[in-house]
Order: structure tokens, then sequence, then C-alpha cells
């Protein structure tokens, strides 16, 4: 039995080609032969699971190099030996919706399969090192590298942050994902753009040129926290704290742990740990002072010396 | 427990040390454990098996505090910890 054979569009992000049988919006387009890749492709129905997959969270099956998860509502997809992802739309889900789900919690665990440390957050260039901003949904990761870009600064990933076995971070996808408040504070004019969801006032704003197309090594990371007091407040962490923070923003970690990668993600977290450094850094409880959180942020960055 | 009992690291552990702390991982449990300093220097002599006793001697003198006492309750208190978390098991003699 034979699948038609659709429409391919063809694109790069994580130092690999991604062809899919929908388009996307605003990736970079063309493939390169040099390169692995990643097919997305609907199905009607999806694979069995594998004999050793277990049950995770209330949607979720993991095994090794094996995962499926069902977006209640909107699609059910197939993670597939770091190479493939498999989905089943639900009738309403449109192409929009579907570029949320696959190329975040789908391409993040395709990246995790192909042996990535994968981190949930943005990763900028500063002065030629990587700098990634970690921290919980809402701590204003995205909007702190949309600041930094308009700045001057290069950006080399929103959201999905995979670094290789040679601690660089790979370029990920062109574009942030932005609330309209945080575009609003940065001036950014949201009419025209699309959002990234139908019912959500979040829109995907172009990095353009700002887009680091290349590789970099990653020295340091970020946590962004409140500081509980009326100034920004800057620690540096060490041993097990380093260790837990990497661990705790890790992108979708029990994806890592229920696909059996628990021991190697251990040792990717050491091997980073080793290499960068680790600052906590707190910003005022009452508003979001952008402009000074980035002075601040600089600051740190270019201080070699440790707090 | 007594004193002369002896214990080995469970071998299913794996371990990273950072900045003089030691990160540990119960591969079969997935659960994650941190040891400071003192804690870590127990770990490293317990490369071989060490009895309770033992290892309080050891740690009275390797680090100058005066309440030897106070040492033996915590180390007896760590080992009974790090037993109870299946880090290290007694070996049956």
């Amino acid at each position: 039995m034979t699948a038609p054979v659709d429409a391919a569009y063809r694109y790069r992000a994580y130092g690999c080609n991604i062809v899919s049988d929908i388009p996307f919006e605003n990736l970079t387009e063309g493939a390169d032969p040099s390169r692995d890749t990643i097919t997305i492709r609907r199905c009607d129905s999806l694979p069995d699971a594998p004999k050793d997959a277990r049950a995770f969270g209330n949607f979720g099956m993991a095994g090794a190099q094996y995962l499926s998860l069902n977006i209640d509502g909107f699609v059910r997809f197939s993670a597939l030996n770091g190479n493939t992802l498999l989905y089943c739309p639900h009738e309403t889900a449109t192409n929009g919706t579907l570029q949320v789900f696959l190329l975040g919690s789908g391409l993040g665990t395709i990246l995790a399969q192909r042996d990535f440390l994968v981190l949930h957050g943005n990763a900028v260039e500063i002065d030629g090192c990587g700098m990634v901003c970690v921290g919980p949904s809402g701590a204003g990761k995205s909007t702190t590298a949309a600041g930094l870009m308009q700045r001057g600064f290069r950006v080399i990933s929103d959201d999905v942050c995979a670094i290789d076995a040679q601690g660089q971070i790979v370029p990920g996808i062109p574009y942030f994902k932005l609330w309209q408040d945080a575009a609003s504070g940065l001036n950014i004019e949201t009419t025209g753009l699309s959002r990234v969801h139908p019912q959500l006032e979040k829109y995907r704003v172009a990095m353009a040129d700002a887009f680091c197309a290349d590789p970099v090594d990653v020295r340091m990371i970020f946590v962004l926290a409140r500081s509980g007091s009326q100034d920004f407040t800057c620690e540096t962490l060490t041993g097990h704290a380093k260790f837990t923070a990497l661990r705790a923003n890790t992108y979708r970690l029990e994806h890592v742990e229920g696909m059996g990668l628990a021991e190697r993600h251990f040792q990717q977290l050491h091997r980073l740990s080793q290499r960068i450094t680790v600052k906590r850094i707190g910003r005022p409880v009452s508003g979001f002072h952008l402009d000074q959180l980035l002075d601040f942020l600089l600051t740190q960055a270019r201080s070699k010396a440790t707090t | 427990m007594k004193p002369d009992t002896l214990f080995k690291r469970n071998s299913e552990l794996i371990v990273a040390e950072t900045d003089d702390e030691l990160v540990m991982m119960d591969v079969t449990q997935g659960s994650y454990f941190a040891l400071n300093q003192v804690g870590g220097h127990i770990w490293v002599q317990l490369e071989t098996p060490q009895t309770l006793a033992g290892l309080i001697e050891n740690v009275q003198q390797s680090f100058t505090a005066s309440d030897t006492a106070q040492i033996a309750a915590d180390v007896r208190t760590f080992i009974t910890e790090l037993a109870a978390k299946n880090l290290i098991n007694e070996i049956d003699t």
C-alpha cells in the first residue's frame, strides 16, 4: 500500500533539512543535500507503539527512539528514529496550528532523539559567544532575546535551543513567538503578522537578517527569575545548583526520560556544566524594565569573573 | 547498624563532579542526588567497601572539627540515608 506522493516543502533548521507535506511560514527555505533530512508527513493512522513503549503523562507513549503524543483537539503525532514525524490532525486544525506543535514539541523530540541536548530557552550571540536565556514560561525569554535583537545582536534560536556534542548551539527557526503585550513593549507592529495559534494573541515575528545561521559555541546561560526586591540581582550557580538548573530547563524533560535517554542526558548536562557559566538573574518584582534588564544582562555576559 | 557493617556503592549509579560537588543519578530509578563536600569525601572513600567505624574515623581525621561525637552521629545519619536511598548497600558477610 503506497501513500500518494504529496507536495514536498523543503526547509532547513537545526542543522537538518526538513521536508514536509504542508507548508510552514517564516522558515529558511531549500534543502542542502549534505545534511540529514527530517520528514514530516500526515497519515490516516499512526503506527503502533513499539513493545517497549510506556505511557507518560495523560496523553503520551514513549520508548526507544519513539514518542507519540495526543494534543487533544489539535493533533496526534509520532516522532520516530530522529528522522520522521508523522501526524494525524484534528479536523479543525489549521496549518498554522500544526506548525506550532510539529515544530515545537514534535521537532524538539526529534532533536532529542538525534542526541542534541535541547534546552527550553532563547539563544543569542553576544561578542561571538552563545548566550541562552532559560526560565519558566512567562519569564521573558523571548522578549529578552527580541530586545537584544533590536540592539543589534544576532539570534540563534527561539524557545527550542539545541546544543550538539561539540557544545555548539545549532541555528533554529528564524522567528520569535511573541505575545501582543511583549510586541507592544518592543514597538513591534503585529498587524499583518500571523498568529501562532488562532485563539492566542501570540504572533510570529521574523528575525530576518538578525537570524544567526551559523552554529555558535555556548558559553553562558542566564536563568531568568524574579528577584524579590527592587533591584536586579545576579547569582553564579555552581555544583548541583548549576546542574539542577540545566536539568529543570531541559525542553520536555519527560519526553527525554520517557524515551530512556536519562543517562545520556545526565552525561550531556555534566559536559555542558563544565563548559559554561550559569547565572541566575533576578529582576525587580514590579514592572518589567526591559531596557534595564538588557543593560544588566549585557554587563553580566561581558564580565568574565564570576560574582 | 553495627560499626563493622561493610558498605559498598550501588553500581547502578552514574556520578558527575561539578565544582567540588557530586551529582549522581540512579539509572534504574531515574532519581537524582547531590552530595556536598563532606558527603563527596565519604563517597570517594566508598570506592572500596568501608565500615561505618572506618568512615567515622576517616572523617574525624580529614576534617578539623573538634566535636568528634557530633561527627560520628552525622556520619551515621548520612550512611543510613545513603542506604535508605539505595545509593549504597550492605555487604552480607
